[in-house]
């Protein structure tokens, strides 16, 4: 009988999974002292690690990851225990990766000794979310610290959470999806091996020290803010470096060094687009002038317009000039179309009154431009102005649609 | 001795597992007798009065079982709908009416993912139905902000919007909590509570910057 029972017990400890029902099966008083010292320290080991609701043998986070890879195997994909194994993770577990994330010692891989046993998701994932929001939230509240000395129209934009999202989350899957693809593809030999899991954690975890960073760039001081994006980019990005130095260094020389440089560009190309875009706004960004279409418009329209402007002089000729109003729908061809023929280089594009353009237009154009001293003055005959080229012929075909039509 | 540790914590967790299957409320409304012969306004009072109970529960929480007992998403969705009618903006910059309500939603539904992830005892539905209800005193807070915004702004006022949002905020987390708190397990109550935050977090910050 005492021989059966320690043969149990050892069982028990090698087989995890019908240690309840070996245990149970030992309820009996043993006799020998021995076995029952076995069993002890058995019991310690296993139970007093499971947290209470776990029914499963997934959420045994302290075991030894022999144990992880079986579970890995055993749920599927679809199922939601799969992923529960990526949120398998406790307060404690996370405040030191994030912790760790920020302190880059040499000779420290952050990956094997943070990340190693079980990676997880939940931070990377809250991580992100949280400098979404904290970069649109501040970069708002930057724009607001900028526009309060010059003028008191402040709008918040609501849509930098979308650009701050698409910037972050495109950041954290991309570039370690690129990583993962470049590391499969030169199949380096040396003995770690990292999944693409563990790569999207690191990389989740490197962008937690930029959430205090852009709270901090709210403060409108150029230097400060440059020099947040420096130390930022040196922590993190050195914490990168450490950790990904391993796998790359027993490839070519140029291929290491390559990667390793394009690991931290990336990273601080991500610092420096948050600073320039959200948070730096350049003082003298008044002007917002509407910008002349002209240079961009295709010579047919332009023709046409040209038609429209000759129209309308001749509706004023007939209108013997006594209405001085002209609505800014056509007062907008008519300038449009006069800059095209390149009459008005005196006339301020502003200026769009009808009365003045028309008289200014032909004293301007009478030297340079006779086909169009033709056009504008309302008293010449459209004969004469069939005169001047091909291009003018079509507009007076154009125009003699136009007074038909009117 | 270490076999009776451990049988006795087995025991334990059997019993939770029994206790809980009498919780649910269908059971309940099985019990009353059939509602067809009541007349309409009967039964639409007791649906209306169920979801004052829970609007009163968030903005007192004292017992913190009621709420989750019986689910329903009426009220989350008078106050998402209450919330995005008065956050819109036609100017643009501000969040439209769709961009809050899928804020809405879909945050709901994401911090409820994540507690279920990191192993809460909850249905899924319940949760965002505690989510939601307990956005009521936000959504009290920019009632207020709203009847501010009237007047002409100055720096005072602006204090006053900003002191009832902190307020408000404040009032929502606490009450999710209390609500929620108990679900997960010690020493991930945490990684719990600080999605919730954030959500809450983001609903006041949109309040607080709506300002026209």
């Amino acid at each position: 009988m005492a021989s059966n029972a320690s043969l149990d017990v050892e069982l028990g400890l090698n087989d995890p999974g019908k240690n309840k029902d070996e245990l149970q099966f030992h309820d009996f008083p043993l006799e020998d002292e021995d076995v029952e010292f076995e069993v002890k320290n058995s019991h310690i080991h296993k139970f007093s690690d499971f947290p209470p609701t776990a029914e499963s043998d997934e959420d045994d986070s302290t075991d030894k990851s022999e144990l992880l890879k079986e579970d890995k195997k055993t749920s599927s994909f679809w199922t939601f225990e799969y992923y529960q194994q990526y949120f398998d993770v406790d307060s404690k577990q996370v405040l030191h990766r994030i912790a760790g994330s920020m302190m880059p010692l040499p000779g420290r891989n952050y990956l094997v000794s943070h990340i190693r046993p079980n990676p997880d998701l939940y931070g990377p994932f809250w991580i992100c979310m949280t400098l979404v929001f904290t970069i649109a939230i501040a970069g708002n509240l930057a724009n607001y610290l900028q526009s309060a000395s010059t003028q008191y129209e402040w709008k918040y934009d609501f849509h930098k959470v979308s650009y701050a999202a698409t910037a972050i989350f495109s950041y954290w899957w991309l570039i370690p999806l690129a990583l993962y693809g470049l590391l499969w593809w030169r199949g380096t030999q040396s003995s770690l091996h990292y999944s693409f899991l563990e790569i999207i954690c690191v990389y989740g975890y490197s962008l937690a020290i930029y959430v205090p960073i852009s709270i901090l760039w709210t403060i409108q001081v150029s230097w400060l803010q440059w020099l947040l994006v420096t130390i930022g980019a040196l922590l993190s990005g050195s914490v990168l470096l450490i950790t990904f130095w391993p796998v790359v260094k027993e490839d070519a020389k140029q291929v290491a060094i390559t990667v390793m440089a394009l690991i931290f560009i990336f990273n601080a190309a991500l610092a420096v687009g948050f600073v320039l875009y959200f948070f730096h706004v350049p003082s003298t960004s008044a002007s917002s002038t509407i910008a002349p279409t002209t240079p961009n418009v295709s010579l047919p329209v332009l023709q046409h317009l040209h038609s429209r402007l000759d129209m309308q002089a001749n509706t004023n000729n007939i209108a013997q000039d006594k209405s001085p109003t002209v609505n800014p729908a056509n007062s907008q061809p008519f300038a449009l179309g006069t800059q095209g023929t390149k009459v008005s280089n005196d006339v301020p594009m502003g200026n769009l009154k009808p009365a003045p353009m028309n008289s200014k237009l032909s004293v301007d154009s009478k030297g340079t431009n006779h086909a169009v001293t033709n056009e504008i003055k309302p008293n010449e005959k459209r004969p004469q102005t069939t005169q001047h080229g091909d291009t003018m012929k079509g507009n007076a075909k154009n125009v003699d649609n136009g007074i038909k039509k009117s | 001795m270490a076999d009776v540790d451990f049988h006795s914590k087995q025991d334990d967790s059997d019993l939770s597992l029994e206790g809980e299957i009498t919780v649910p409320g269908v059971a309940k409304s099985d019990d009353e007798l059939s509602t067809l012969d009541e007349p309409v306004k009967d039964t639409v009072m007791r649906d209306l009065r169920a979801i004052g109970t829970k609007f009163f529960h968030v903005l007192y929480p004292k017992t913190s079982k009621t709420l989750l007992k019986e689910w329903d998403l009426w009220g989350p969705l008078i106050l998402c709908v209450y919330m995005a009618m008065m956050l819109q903006g036609n100017t643009s910059g501000q969040p439209e009416f769709a961009e809050v309500f899928v804020i809405y939603w879909i945050g709901a539904v994401i911090v409820t993912l994540n507690t279920k992830l990191l192993g809460g005892n909850i249905s899924f539905f319940q949760s965002v139905c505690v989510l939601g209800y307990c956005v009521c005193p936000l959504a009290v807070a920019l009632s207020v902000c709203r009847i501010i915004l009237i007047a002409n702004q100055t720096t005072a006022l602006f204090v006053v919007r900003f002191l009832f949002v902190i307020a408000g905020f404040a009032w929502s987390t606490f009450a999710s909590t209390a609500f929620l708190g108990d679900v997960q397990a010690r020493n991930r109550k945490v990684l719990s509570v600080y999605p919730i935050f954030l959500f809450y977090f983001i609903i006041s910050w949109l309040i607080i910057s709506h300002t026209h």
